[in-house]
């Protein structure tokens, strides 16, 4: 049987059966007239053990379908990750430029002399440098 | 003189542009991103299948119940990377949103700023107008490469994704559907025991318990039902995730006819603004 159960269908499949049983029993169990609560009971916990199987069974598939994802799953991790790095190196270039802007300004503010412009410029370019 | 050069360099890489692998509908790209929401069903729905133990402990016999706590051991250990699919979708999708972003590729904020730094250096020599034409200029290729460069990047995510992102969302329904099965046993289970015993229990002095399971019964009845409506939605906002992808991916090569038409618009209208300003004397 070690073949037989190589593919999370299969898996299924194999509870799906396990379950079909679980339900004739309990249809079987509900039919019951003879008034044997004894035997209805008996059948009940038969039933139980057989979903309990079937859940095995789902559990089982479960595990098998998600280490079949593990390759996409990475794949795409690392597609994020291309994205995430684009994103960081327009970012770094717009820092850059104001970083370029803010040092022209100063350049600026000090040829002419203005003190007041000075101050001014040098200061936003020391809170752009030390956030 | 350079800078009508320049305007020409504009020009011939606009036409570049639009004429290379069409751009994108970046608005209907957000669109699909913000799909992620949907994917919180799945994950709600994985957390109760890792519970299940937890909640039909109560109803079992004993050996149903050691076989029951080897399926818990089993679905905790699992656990992690059922979720972990959704993780990974979830920030594909939300990447893919701030990659077709409006604010991502704007450099104009700082090209302002470049602009206001120039100025403050005509003492160098360089007339108003030289300087309004250059930071003009600047700020229009920048935005022609950076649009295409925005498109290109959007457009290499969503191609190379496409596969993958099916791949997951078909195991993610597979899972779903195991977790369905898993929730129909757990139903008849708790329901079950209540369907047998209640026709058993006929005894005057049962009449207490009796009405207790009832309310019991029925309290569980509508929260199957809840959960039952759960697994449809869930199920729904999966299908709609992988069709949404799957457009996205044949859109690619359509042009957005009012999209270019804007754009070329708004393009032309700012290369006008700079050829006047260089035309003032």
């Amino acid at each position: 049987m070690d073949n037989a159960l190589s593919t999370p269908a299969d898996i299924e499949a194999l509870a799906n059966q396990f379950t079909a049983a679980a339900d004739a029993i309990h249809a079987r169990a509900r039919e019951d007239k003879s008034g044997d609560s004894a035997a209805v009971r008996a059948l009940f916990d038969e039933e139980l053990i057989l979903r309990q199987y079937a859940n095995a069974m789902l559990a089982d598939a479960a595990g098998h379908v998600v280490a079949g994802l593990a390759t996409s799953q990475a794949a795409l991790v690392a597609l994020t990750e291309d994205a995430a790095a684009k994103m960081a190196r327009i970012g770094r270039i717009a820092d850059g430029l104001m970083l370029a802007a803010r040092m022209a300004a100063l350049a600026g503010a000090v040829a002419s002399g203005n003190p007041a412009a000075i101050l001014k410029t040098g200061e936003s370019l020391y809170h752009h440098v030390r956030p | 003189m350079r800078l009508t050069k320049l305007l020409l360099l504009a020009f011939i890489l606009l036409l570049q542009a639009c004429s290379a692998t069409g751009p994108v509908s970046l608005a209907h790209v957000r669109d699909f991103a913000d799909a992620s929401t949907k994917l919180a069903a799945y994950g709600e729905l994985s957390n109760r299948f890792r519970d299940t133990y937890q909640r039909e402990a109560p109803y079992l016999t004993p050996s149903a119940d050691r076989i029951a706590r080897e399926s818990d051991a089993k679905r905790k250990a699992a656990h992690a990377d059922f979720v972990a699919s959704q993780k990974a979708l979830a920030l594909y999708m939300q990447t893919l949103a701030a990659l077709a972003g409006e604010g991502t590729y704007d450099l104009t904020a700082q090209l302002d700023e470049l602009g206001a730094g120039l100025q403050a250096n005509t003492s160098s020599g360089l007339e108003q107008r030289h300087i309004t034409a250059y930071t003009g200029l600047t700020r229009l290729l920048t935005r022609v490469i950076a649009s295409s460069y925005q498109n290109r990047s959007v457009e290499t995510m969503v191609r190379d994704g496409d596969e993958h992102v099916q791949v997951l969302l078909d195991g993610m329904q597979t899972l779903l559907r195991l977790y369905a099965k898993t929730h129909e046993n757990e139903k008849r289970t708790v329901l079950g025991l209540f369907e047998v015993e209640l026709p058993l229990s006929t005894k005057p002095q049962d009449r207490m318990l009796v009405t207790l399971a009832r309310v019991h019964y029925m309290s569980k009845v509508n929260e199957y039902r809840l959960i039952d409506r759960r697994f449809d939605l869930a199920r729904e906002g999966l299908e709609k995730i992988a069709a949404g992808h799957k457009t996205l991916r044949s859109r690619l090569e359509t042009l957005r006819g009012d999209e270019v038409r804007d754009f070329l618009r708004n393009l032309v209208r700012d290369l006008r603004v700079v050829r006047d300003g260089l035309n003032q004397s």
